[in-house]
C-alpha cells in the first residue's frame, strides 16, 4: 500500500467495506437458511419445562422429547413405512425411467416428440385434478391403505421427472459408443443394459436422491389414500401429533420428530449436494 | 471371399443428396483409402458400408451378398471409430471381448481369441486395465483388436489416426500397413491426410460432393489426375493451374500460349474442341530462371523449409489476385533467388497437365493406364 | 427434378421404413417405452378421465359406484333465483384470490432474492461450498416439517419471532401470526418462500456460472459499474433460466396444499384452490362438487402451461 497517496486509502477503504458487507450478506444468508432446522434441533432437546422460555441458544440437553417420540410404537413405524415407499418408488423410478430415457434420447423415431410433451405435461399435473381418479384406481386395485398405494401414486410425480433427466444424462454420452455396440452385434436391450447402464449409475444415484426426497416428504396422496396410525407414513404422523387440545400440542416432541424425519435429508445433502444441484438443474437449464 | 461392390448407392438425408450414385469395387484384401474434403460424403459411404446407416437408392454387395439390409453385425465388418468408442467401464479384455461374448462363443474360445488379438496388437500387458488408464496410442490399439478380434473380412476405420499426434500418427500408420498384410482383409479407411491416403493405399478413391472424382492406384491418381480437383487436392503444396489458348491443334499435339507461358507444343491428341484449356504443373516439375523479359514472373514470397524453399510467384501483369493463388515452386535449398526476381517458368512436356473447358483432363496420345 | 427423383418408388418405400437396424430400434424403443406409458395411464391418464367424469356427477366418496350424471350442475346452475355450483361459491372464489396472491407474491420474492443468492453463490469464496450446501436445507426439509418448525417459531405465545420482535421494539405485544386473518397468509408466504427460493438460486446459479467469462473481464477492463454489468449482461443472459424456474414455480404455487394445510388447516383467509377441492372432495365426501373444483384448477394450470410451452417454443427450438 502507499500511504502517501490518498486515493488509494479510500480506495482501500472501499474494498475493506465492501468487502464486509459482502460477509455480512453470506452470514444473513446462511442464518436464514438454516435457522429453522437450528431451533428446531435446541428446542428438540429442552425438557417440556423449559420450552416455554425463549432462547435463541441452546440452553440444555434433555433427552426426554426423543423417549417420548420413540415410545409411541407407531411413529417408528411410520418411519419404516416412508424408508418402504421411498426405496421403492425410487426403484420403480429408476427402472421405468431408464428404458424410457434410451428411447427418448437415443432414437429417433415419430411420436418422440409427443410422448416428450406427454411426459413433461404430466410433471405439470396438480395432484388435487387426479385425487378422486386415483382413489378409485387405489381400491379398485385393493391396494387401499397399503404402501402399495403411495409406491403407485408417487408415480406420478417422480416418474416425469426421473425420465426427463435421465434423458438429458444419456443424451449426453458419445453416439459413437452406441454405434461400437452396434458393430459389436449388440441389441437395444444389450446396449442399454451392458453398456449404457453402468455409465448411468453417477446419473441413477442423481435421479433417485431425488426421486427419494420427493417421495419422502409428499403429504396429500399419504393424507388420503393412507388411513390407519400403523400405515401412514412420517409427513401425515408428524401433522397428527396433536396434545390433549389444540392449545397444548406437545412441541418439544413434535420438535424431535421434525428433526428425526429431517437429520437424513440433511446428510443425504451434505453428501450428495453436488450430485443434487446438477440434477435439479440438468432438466432445466438447457431447455 | 470379402470384396465390396457399390452399384449406384444414393443416400438421402431430409430431401438432400448426400451421396449421389456411387460406384465402386473394392477387391478382396485391397486397401481402400476414402479420400476427399469435410462434407463430401466420405464417412456417410463408410457409414453406409458398416450398415450404420440405411442405403437409401442402389445395391451394396459385400462377398458377392446383396447387404443393403442387413444388420452390421451380419456384414462380417469390423469397425474402428475416430474417437475409438470405447467402453469406459470395461477393460480392455472385456472391450475386445464383448463382441464375440455376444456372438455367443464359449469363454473359452473368448479368451483363446482375444489373448491371439492382444498378442497381434501387442496389447498383452494391458489385459487388466480401464481405458482411461492408457495412452492414446494404447487406446487406439484396443479399438483396433475390439474390431479384428472377430476375424470380420472387412475392416472400416473411420480417421482412425486423426486424434494421435504427429509422431504417433507416423506409427501407427506404419503399424495400420503391417496389419494390413498379417490379416490380409479388406480395409476401408477414411481420411482427409493424403499423407495417410498415399503411403497406405492400393487404391485411393477421392469423393467430392457425394460422388466419385477419381479412383485408382496413388501413381495413378498423382501422375493421372483424371479432373482438376483431383490433379489439385493429390500432392502437396498443390498443382499449378494456368489459363492457357490453344493456338494450333492436330493429331500430333496441341500448341498453347498464356500468361507467362511462352507458346510450346504439348503431346495431346485433341483439344475437345475448345481454344480455352487448363495447364496444370506440379510446383516440383517447375524450374525457375532468371529473365530479364517483361513477361516473366515476379518472386513475391519464399519460404525456407530446411531441405528446400517454396517460391511464390507474381504473374507478368503483376496483378496479385487476392485469393492467394499464386503459383508455387518448389527448388532447392540452395537457390540464390531473391523477392523481387524476375523469373521464367519451365517445365518438361511430360510433366505437364491439360484440362478442358470442364476441368476433365485431355487423353495423351499412345498412352494407356500405367501399370501399378 | 433433381437426382432424388431418380430414386424408384419401390426403393424410396424402403429407406422411409430404414434398415433392419433402425427397425429394430424403432421397435426397442416403444417397448422399453411401454411401461413408463401404461404407468402414467395408470395413474394420471386414467385418473384424470375420471375426475372430469365425476365432476359431472353427483358421486359421493363412500359409494363411487352409484354416481349419477348430473351434468354441468356442479359447475353452475340456476334454481328459484339463485345460482349454485362451483363458480357461484363465494369461498371458491376466495379460494382463487387466495392462490393467485399467493403465487404473484411468492414467486416474485423468490425471484429476487433467489437472484441475489445466485449472485452470492456465483462470488468466489472461502466456504462457498458449504453456504450452497446450507441453502440446500431449507429445499429438502418436507414442507409439513418446515411447516411445523415455522408454526413453533410463529407461536404467539413461545414463539421466537414474536419474542425477537418485541425485543428490538417492532412490536409491543405478541402477534397471532397463523391464527390472524390478517397476517396467516403473509405467515405462509414467509415459509413458502424460505423453502423454495433455493431452488430458484440453484437453477439462476447454474446459468451464471455457464455464462461466457471473457464479457465479464471486456465490462471490467472498460470500467463499467457492476450494476450496468449486471443490468445489460447478466440478467438478459440468465433470463431463459430464470423462465424456466418460474414456469416450475409458478405451476408449484397454483397448486400449493401441505404448506397451506398444516400451517392453518382450513381457515377460509389463505384457504387455496387446492384446499377447497380436497375439503370438498375427502371432508364433506361431494366428489362431484370436489372434482368440478379440480378440474377448474386443472384447467387453468394446464392453459398457464401451454401459454408458457407456446411462448417458449422458440426458445426450446433452439436449445434442442
Amino acid at each position: 500500500m502507499n500511504r502517501e497517496r490518498t486515493p488509494d486509502k479510500a480506495a482501500a477503504f472501499k474494498r475493506v467495506l465492501l468487502r464486509a458487507g459482502f460477509w455480512v450478506l453470506v452470514i444473513a444468508l446462511t442464518f436464514y437458511a438454516i435457522f429453522p432446522f437450528y431451533y428446531a434441533l435446541i428446542s428438540s432437546f429442552k425438557p417440556s419445562s423449559a420450552l416455554f422460555e425463549v432462547s435463541a441458544l441452546p440452553t440444555a440437553l434433555d433427552f426426554s422429547n426423543y423417549r417420548t417420540l420413540f415410545a409411541q410404537p407407531t411413529f417408528s413405524r411410520s418411519i419404516f413405512n416412508s424408508a418402504l415407499v421411498a426405496v421403492l418408488v425410487v426403484l420403480l423410478a429408476l427402472l421405468l425411467g431408464l428404458a424410457a430415457a434410451y428411447a427418448l434420447g437415443r432414437v429417433r423415431f415419430r411420436g418422440r416428440g409427443m410422448v416428450m410433451v406427454v411426459v413433461l405435461g404430466v410433471s405439470m399435473f396438480p395432484q388435487i385434478a387426479v385425487l378422486s381418479g386415483l382413489f378409485e384406481v387405489i381400491r379398485w386395485l385393493g391396494i387401499y391403505n397399503t404402501p402399495w398405494s403411495l409406491v403407485l401414486s408417487y408415480s406420478i410425480f417422480t416418474l416425469p421427472f426421473t425420465v426427463w433427466v435421465m434423458t438429458t444424462f444419456i443424451r449426453q454420452l458419445p453416439n459413437e459408443l452406441e454405434e461400437a455396440a452396434i458393430m459389436d452385434g449388440a441389441t437395444p436391450w444389450v446396449t442399454l443394459t451392458r453398456v449404457f447402464l453402468p455409465l448411468m449409475v453417477p446419473a441413477m444415484v442423481t435421479t433417485g436422491l431425488l426421486a427419494f426426497i420427493a417421495a419422502w416428504n409428499e403429504f396429500l396422496f399419504a393424507l388420503t389414500f393412507v388411513l390407519t396410525n400403523e400405515q401412514r407414513t412420517v409427513p401425515v404422523a408428524i401433522a397428527m401429533i396433536s396434545g390433549n387440545s389444540q392449545f397444548e400440542l406437545p412441541w418439544g416432541v413434535l420438535m424431535a420428530a421434525s428433526v428425526v424425519v429431517t437429520v437424513p435429508l440433511v446428510v443425504l445433502v451434505m453428501i450428495f449436494q453436488r450430485r443434487i444441484v446438477s440434477g435439479l438443474t440438468a432438466g432445466a437449464v438447457k431447455g | 471371399m470379402a470384396d465390396v461392390r457399390l452399384q449406384q448407392v444414393k443416400k438421402e438425408f431430409g430431401g438432400n443428396l448426400i451421396i449421389k450414385g456411387v460406384d465402386l469395387e473394392i477387391k478382396n484384401g485391397e486397401f481402400a483409402v476414402l479420400v476427399g474434403p469435410s462434407g463430401c460424403g466420405k464417412s456417410t459411404l463408410l457409414r453406409l458400408i458398416a450398415g450404420l446407416e440405411s442405403i437409401s437408392d442402389g445395391e451394396l454387395h459385400i462377398g458377392g451378398q446383396l447387404v443393403n439390409d442387413l444388420p452390421p453385425r451380419e456384414r462380417g465388418v469390423g469397425m474402428v471409430f475416430q474417437s475409438y468408442a470405447l467402453y469406459p467401464h470395461m477393460t480392455v479384455f472385456d472391450n475386445i471381448a464383448f463382441g464375440l461374448k455376444l456372438a455367443g462363443q464359449d469363454k473359452e474360445a473368448v479368451r483363446q481369441r482375444v489373448m491371439e488379438t492382444a498378442k497381434i496388437l501387442q496389447l498383452d500387458e494391458l489385459m487388466g486395465r480401464k481405458p482411461k488408464q492408457l495412452s492414446g496410442g494404447q487406446r487406439q490399439r484396443v479399438a483396433i483388436g475390439r474390431a479384428i478380434a472377430r476375424e470380420s473380412d472387412i475392416l472400416l476405420m473411420d480417421e482412425p489416426l486423426s486424434n494421435l499426434d504427429a509422431a504417433l500418427r507416423v506409427r501407427m500408420r506404419v503399424e495400420i500397413a503391417r496389419l494390413h498384410k498379417l490379416l490380409g482383409s479388406t480395409m476401408i479407411y477414411v481420411t482427409h491426410d493424403q499423407t495417410e491416403a498415399m503411403t497406405l493405399a492400393d487404391k485411393i478413391v477421392v469423393l467430392n460432393a457425394g460422388h466419385i472424382e477419381q479412383a485408382g492406384s496413388p501413381r495413378e491418381l498423382f501422375e493421372r489426375p483424371a479432373n482438376t480437383f483431383v490433379a489439385g487436392f493429390i500432392g502437396s503444396p498443390k498443382m499449378n493451374f494456368f489459363d492457357v489458348e490453344v493456338s494450333t491443334s492436330d493429331e500430333q499435339g496441341v500448341q498453347i500460349q498464356g500468361k507467362g507461358i511462352s507458346a510450346i507444343r504439348l503431346p495431346f491428341a485433341s483439344t475437345g474442341g475448345t481454344s480455352r484449356l487448363t495447364l496444370g504443373i506440379r510446383p516440383e516439375h517447375m524450374q525457375l530462371t532468371p529473365s530479364n523479359d517483361q513477361h516473366s514472373f515476379t518472386v513475391s514470397n519464399i519460404e525456407y523449409l530446411g531441405n528446400e524453399i517454396y517460391v511464390y510467384l507474381l504473374p507478368p501483369d503483376g496483378t496479385s489476385n487476392l485469393d492467394m493463388n499464386f503459383p508455387v515452386c518448389r527448388a532447392p535449398a540452395g537457390n540464390e533467388l531473391a523477392i523481387g526476381d524476375k523469373v521464367a517458368v519451365s517445365f518438361s512436356v511430360e510433366h505437364a497437365h491439360l484440362f478442358d473447358g470442364d476441368g476433365q483432363a485431355l487423353p495423351r496420345p499412345g498412352v494407356t493406364a500405367i501399370e501399378c | 427434378m433433381g437426382k432424388a427423383s431418380l430414386l424408384t418408388s419401390e426403393r424410396r418405400n424402403r429407406s422411409a421404413r430404414g434398415t433392419q437396424v433402425r427397425r429394430e430400434r424403432v421397435r426397442s424403443a416403444w417397448l422399453f417405452l411401454s411401461p413408463l406409458l401404461v404407468g402414467l395411464l395408470v395413474v394420471a391418464g386414467w385418473p384424470l378421465l375420471r375426475t372430469l367424469w365425476f365432476s359431472f356427477t353427483d358421486a359421493n366418496l363412500t359409494q363411487l359406484d352409484q354416481a349419477q350424471w348430473i351434468g354441468v350442475e356442479n359447475y353452475l346452475y340456476y334454481q328459484d333465483g339463485a345460482f349454485y355450483g362451483v363458480l357461484a361459491d363465494p369461498d371458491w372464489w376466495n379460494s382463487v384470490y387466495n392462490t393467485l396472491f399467493f403465487t404473484v407474491i411468492t414467486v416474485s420474492l423468490e425471484v429476487v432474492v433467489g437472484v441475489i443468492v445466485a449472485l452470492i453463490l456465483n462470488a468466489n469464496f472461502k466456504g462457498r461450498v458449504w453456504v450452497r450446501a446450507a441453502i440446500l436445507i431449507p429445499w429438502a426439509i418436507p414442507t409439513v416439517v418446515s411447516a411445523q418448525m415455522w408454526l413453533w417459531m410463529f407461536n404467539d405465545q413461545f414463539g421466537i419471532i414474536n419474542y425477537l420482535l418485541m425485543g428490538v421494539g417492532i412490536i409491543s405485544e405478541p402477534l397471532a401470526w397463523t391464527a390472524s386473518s390478517s397476517l396467516s397468509m403473509w405467515a405462509v408466504i414467509i415459509v413458502d418462500v424460505w423453502k423454495a427460493t433455493p431452488f430458484v438460486a440453484l437453477l439462476v446459479l447454474a446459468a451464471m456460472q455457464m455464462l461466457p467469462s471473457d464479457c465479464y473481464e471486456a465490462a471490467k477492463v472498460d470500467g463499467i459499474h457492476p450494476m450496468r454489468v449486471f443490468f445489460r449482461v447478466t440478467l438478459p443472459l440468465i433470463t431463459p433460466a430464470l423462465l424456466v424456474a418460474i414456469i416450475f414455480r409458478v405451476l408449484d404455487a397454483l397448486r400449493v396444499f401441505d404448506l397451506v394445510y398444516v400451517l392453518t388447516s382450513n381457515s377460509s383467509s389463505t384457504m387455496t384452490m387446492s384446499v377447497y377441492a380436497r375439503q370438498q372432495l375427502v371432508e364433506f365426501q361431494d366428489v362431484g362438487y370436489g372434482s368440478a373444483a379440480s378440474t377448474i384448477l386443472f384447467v387453468v394450470i394446464s392453459l398457464i402451461a401451454v401459454v408458457y410451452l407456446y411462448l417458449g417454443r422458440r426458445q426450446l427450438g433452439i436449445s434442442s
